[in-house]
């Protein structure tokens, strides 16, 4: 059986520098996986080519053995792969119900059931249904998007720093979400900073400096490791 | 000593002034209806000339060309007509009430962008042409004013040929003036706040008066053509001045080019000529136009202009400099005793809706530090340094620069104090040269200083030298030298940053805002750029305040740092001492207990 | 000069114009709202529309409904085909270069359309030429009726349309954010094209409905422009709604000018207005309830 999903020999240009180079991993089927590393490391790039927002130099993508390398954002949503973007790109206008709605006809018409799942998994945005997008505050916005990405049905998720900018309650809050996402079978992909955010929703973890992997593992192993220690905090500071 | 000029004189000032003269020479050898179209010809040159300061330079899709032609014919007219003032006199009246007329136009202009502003040029347009229609008494309304011959003296210019030498000599120093501005820093600053507003702020530009200087400058030239065209045409009726024609001269610096003065004069002829070249096709003149234009922007972004300098051998392009300058090592500024600290902020707040982004944020950065601010995305870094550098009002809070108060003044006065900054998202003008760029970092930029010195440029004066002087050497300090004439925008993204640095402290400032000095360049060019940053502050004395995502670049250089979460300072100190602090492990890191658990 | 009992009159008058107006201007704002160009070749796309309904009921003696029906389709999918073939490879450009190809596209439209009818003005007949209905004092005919009711119908569907069903919705997450709306799987060509094709299609419908009032000359591509993007600016520019109330709005008070202070007084005053607004109003009278972009 083809993994989830496959990346192979991934390498991203940004204004002509690579900015990822040669990154491979697989997921199986219900799997999660975390991608580490300082800012800078290439993590972004590496979920954006993925879903097709940006141009990949080399490399292959494929989702459950099907090659989706070379279509465009929409089709790659369209085929089952979710992004939830690290500035939530979300429509200050729309509500949240009609966010929702706009993830859920994009693809097949489908009907009243789906958005049902997404407010129980969210029942703070149930409460807020008709309010606009952009008022919400941003924990709320940020299970706006992860519901949005949800609403696409997909069969991979892909999520960066879903975390970052929120406080410490709604960190925790979020963390529960996405354990109860991921225990729906979810194929997960995980980008992020905070490490223990990343430990209580993924089993493995890569490691990213620069561009290329340096580190794989268990999850539990990461904190431990001095090349993690290292790619955040430079140089002799891994002891 | 510095013998390059920054201005090719040659070929973008006396050359284009000379094209009325060669067209005129030109027109010597035919007869006298091709004298007549050549005289229109300059005429539209120098509108197209005029138009490339305001749609190529200022980005402002100009649709009452038309109205300022109409305000420089009719003006000229009415004054030899109802007063009698001579010919040659109505000339710079027409000029100045064009200026005028821009002025007036440009008011909006400080209001607005893009189509807004479009729309507001073509409402300017057709509320002329509507006061030419009505105000009969004076202009003749729809049935025409005769414009009477022009004259100089005694002498009545009524044959083509003496007309065409008229046009064209009055033609000529009127477009040397707009090539002098366009070619010399007047035009060098127009088009680096179309390219970046947000830099130009910063260094000293006020963006609102230099649209509207570039508004007048441009509308009296073209009711200049105007008032060259009125005894020709002879009878002035408003139709022939409608928001059609607008949009044709719109048309000439699109198809002849907008990056320089030629490309509205090859414009204008084009365009001008090729209604009677094509007269055997009469019929399709606007439409083979249209095409033109339209395959001009899709195919051709340089226009003609651009087309032929893609085709001719690059030589500016890949020439590096060879200029011999003995490079003044810059002193250090002479200051007063380090008493107060070289940036003191006390208590920032800035929200927006829901969102806190900077909560009670105090900082002291003390004479020659290299403070560095690091903090997880969302921590409120960049809207700190926003406020730091004026750009956006704190809701609370008070910044000192050097003991002067600066949390009321615009972010344009900053240099002033003595403060500079670079961008995350390099803001340098691709299309001017790496020594221009620099220039503009030497501040002195308000519209009086950047006309002079466009026009004291040319005469290559000590003043001017001293500046292009001090700007290479900025660029000597930061290992740019040889690319001092190549376009900014060329250079990879590890020079541009350089470039960015360059500009930034070539004023000799004693504060510069670093944001994200290192974000996206190379790993080797992220240490060469380490070093250059810790020499800059040991030989000019200059402190820097750093925002940097990338850890172990901070480490490396900075002697203290902070560090922010969600909108807070929550620890400052040394590096080694900060970096192990609990509470930044765990903003930055998450909890690693909890992971190990 | 008229009596103030015209007023009722003059009212519906100013209404019926009006009404083309705010379909003028509401695809205006559909093409905006949508793909964030500015289509200053939109006056062009009306005169195209009344071409259609020219050569659809004159010259080719069509009926009159199939001309309502065919004539937006044409319009529309010409609209698409423009974007296709010119305004997709400026996406990645400058506005300035969009608004640039429009303005010239819009001279290469009138152009041809000299070429090929000539520069006289041809009229087409009205859609309903039944005797008009008197309820004194106003005489009101049934084209005046027709023209208020189906514009604004057609009106208020298109932004029904646009606000409601799911293209609309589409169109409407694209302008918010290109990135958030190809994330959802909506794709940029697709709804571009779809915009385009809507906005196309209400320019010839408001063709369509104005040929027989203002006669066919290819001088109706700017003639109509202008209107439509007062009306447009007065609503915001990216209100539906308020391109509606804009082109009534204008409308009537050009009317009410032309009647009760001068004919020249009209063309100057709509631009005064628009002049105003723009300075001191640049959100328009009657905006949408904006959302800051987080």
């Amino acid at each position: 059986m083809p993994s989830a999903l496959e990346v192979e020999g991934l390498s991203v240009l940004r204004l002509r520098i690579p900015v990822v180079h040669a990154l491979s991993f697989a997921l199986a089927q219900g799997a999660s996986l975390a991608l580490l590393g300082a800012n800078g490391a290439g993590k972004t790039s590496t979920v954006e080519a993925v879903a097709g927002l940006l141009p990949k130099s080399a490399g292959s993508v494929r989702l459950h053995g099907r090659d989706i390398s070379r279509l465009s954002a929409s089709e790659v949503a369209r085929n089952g792969l979710a992004l939830v973007p690290q500035l939530r790109d979300l429509f200050p206008s729309f509500s949240v119900d009609e966010t929702l709605q706009a993830a859920l006809n994009a693809g097949a018409p489908r009907g009243r059931r789906q958005l049902q799942d997404i407010y129980e998994l969210f029942p703070k945005l149930a409460s807020r249904r008709d309010q606009a997008a952009g008022t919400l505050s941003g924990g709320e916005q940020q299970m706006l998007a992860i519901g949005r990405a949800l609403a696409t049905e997909p069969s991979v998720l892909l999520l960066d720093e879903p975390t970052s900018g929120l406080a410490a309650g709604v960190v925790s809050d979020l963390v529960g979400i996405l354990r109860a996402i991921r225990g729906r079978g979810m194929t997960l992909l995980i980008v992020e900073q905070n490490i223990s955010v990343a430990a209580a929703v993924a089993d493995d973890c890569i490691v990213m400096a620069t561009g290329r992997a340096v580190w794989r593992g268990a999850m539990s192993d990461a904190a431990e490791s001095s090349e993690v220690r290292h790619a955040y905090f430079g140089a002799q500071l891994a002891s | 000593m510095f013998r390059r000029r920054s201005v090719p004189v040659i070929a973008n000032v006396i050359g284009p002034a000379l094209a009325p003269m060669l067209i005129m020479a030109v027109a010597f050898f035919f007869g006298s209806y091709a004298q007549y179209v050549l005289g229109l010809v300059v005429v539209h040159c120098l509108i197209g000339a005029a138009l490339v300061m305001i749609v190529g330079y200022t980005r402002v899709i100009m649709l009452a060309a038309g109205a300022m032609v109409a305000i420089g014919a009719y003006a000229s007219a009415i004054l030899m007509s109802r007063t009698g003032l001579p010919y040659l006199l109505t000339l710079p009246c027409a000029a100045f009430l064009g200026a005028l007329g821009g002025i007036i136009l440009a008011v909006p202009a400080s209001r607005f962008r893009g189509h807004h502003l479009a729309m507001a040029t073509m409402v300017f347009q057709v509320l002329v042409i509507i006061g030419i229609r009505e105000w009969s008494e004076l202009t003749g309304g729809a049935l025409g004013l005769r414009a009477p011959p022009a004259s100089i003296g005694a002498l009545t210019i009524t044959s083509d040929f003496a007309s065409l030498v008229l046009i064209a000599a009055a033609a000529a120093p009127v477009v040397l003036v707009l090539a002098i501005l366009l070619a010399g820093r007047f035009g060098k600053t127009l088009r680096a706040v179309s390219a970046s507003e947000l830099a130009c702020d910063a260094f000293g530009v006020d963006i609102t008066r230099m649209r509207i200087a570039a508004f007048a400058f441009s509308s009296a030239a073209i009711a200049f053509a105007g008032a060259l065209l009125a005894p020709r045409v002879r009878i002035l009726d408003p139709d022939s001045f409608d928001i059609v024609h607008s949009v044709i001269m719109l048309g000439y610096p699109i198809v002849g080019g907008m990056s320089n003065i030629w490309g509205g004069l090859v414009g204008g002829t084009v365009l001008q000529l090729a209604p009677e070249l094509l007269r055997p096709v009469g019929r399709y003149q606007e439409i083979i136009l249209a095409i033109f234009v339209i395959g001009v922007m899709l195919a051709m972004p340089g226009g003609l202009i651009g087309f032929a300098q893609a085709l001719a051998p690059r030589e500016q392009r890949d020439e590096v400099s060879r200029v011999t300058l003995a490079a003044p090592v810059l002193a250090p500024t002479g200051e007063e005793p380090a008493s107060r600290p070289a940036l003191s902020v006390f208590n920032i707040r800035k929200s927006y809706d829901a969102l806190q982004a900077v909560d009670g944020v105090s900082l002291q950065i003390e004479r020659g530090a290299i403070h560095g601010v690091i903090g997880p995305n969302g921590a409120g870094k960049t809207t700190l340094f926003n406020v730091i550098s004026g750009f956006i009002a704190p809701d609370q809070g008070t910044i000192e620069l050097f003991g002067t108060k600066v949390e009321a003044q615009p972010s344009r006065t900053r240099i002033a104090h003595g403060m500079t900054r670079t961008f995350q998202n390099v803001a340098i003008v691709g299309d001017l040269s790496c020594l221009d760029n620099v220039v503009i970092g030497l501040g002195e930029n308000s519209i009086w200083q950047t006309t002079l010195s466009s026009f004291v440029e040319i005469l290559g004066s000590l003043r001017n030298r001293e500046r292009l002087a001090a700007a290479q050497a900025a660029l000597a300090a930061v290992g740019l030298e040889q690319y001092a004439l190549v376009p900014a925008g060329s250079l990879s993204l590890g020079n541009q940053r350089r470039l960015e640095l360059a500009r930034a402290i070539v004023s000799r400032p004693r504060l510069i805002l670093l944001d994200e000095p290192v974000s996206g360049v190379s790993h080797e060019e992220e240490k060469r750029l380490g070093e250059l940053l810790r020499s800059l502050n040991a030989q000019r004395a200059v402190t820097m305040l750093i925002i940097e995502h990338n850890i172990a670049f901070v480490r490396a250089l900075c002697d203290t740092i902070s560090v922010m979460a969600a909108g807070r300072l929550v620890a400052q100190g040394e590096f080694e001492a900060v970096i192990g602090l609990p509470v930044v492990r765990y903003h930055y890191f998450g909890d690693a207990d909890a992971v190990r658990a | 000069m008229s009596e103030l009992s015209q007023l009722p009159l003059l009212l519906l008058g100013g209404m019926r114009i009006g009404a083309i107006y705010a379909l003028s201007a509401i695809g205006l704002v559909v093409i905006h709202k949508a793909t964030r160009a500015v289509n200053f070749a939109h006056g062009a796309f009306i005169m195209l529309g009344c071409y259609g309904a020219y050569v659809g009921v004159e010259r080719m003696q069509l009926p009159y409904w199939a001309v309502y029906l065919l004539v937006p389709l044409l319009v529309g999918a010409f609209a698409m085909a423009l974007e296709f073939c010119f305004l997709r490879r400026l996406r990645s450009a400058d506005a300035f270069s969009t608004v640039i190809t429009t303005v010239f596209i819009s001279v290469l439209l009138t152009e041809l359309a000299r070429l090929v009818f000539e520069s006289d003005v041809l009229n087409v007949r009205s859609f309903i030429t039944l005797p008009p209905i008197l309820l004194r004092p106003i005489v009101l005919t049934w084209e005046t009726v027709w023209i208020i009711g189906g514009a604004l119908v057609c009106g208020i569907l298109g932004a029904y349309v646009f606000a409601r069903a799911s293209i609309g919705r589409a169109m409407r997450a694209m302008a918010a954010s290109m990135r958030g709306a190809q994330l959802c799987g909506y794709s940029v060509d697709a709804v571009h094209a779809q915009a385009w094709l809507l906005g196309g299609a209400l320019a010839g419908l408001a063709g369509v409905f104005v040929a027989p009032r203002l006669g066919v000359s290819p001088e109706l591509a700017f003639a109509t422009i202008i209107p439509a993007f007062v009306a447009a600016i007065l609503g915001g520019f990216d209100s539906l709604k308020g391109a509606l109330l804009g082109g009534l709005l204008l409308g009537v008070v050009e009317t009410l000018t032309a009647a009760y202070l001068s004919g020249a007084l009209k063309n100057a005053l709509s631009m005064l207005i628009l002049l105003l607004v723009l300075l001191f109003k640049p959100e328009g009278l009657f905006p949408e309830r904006r959302v800051r972009h987080v």
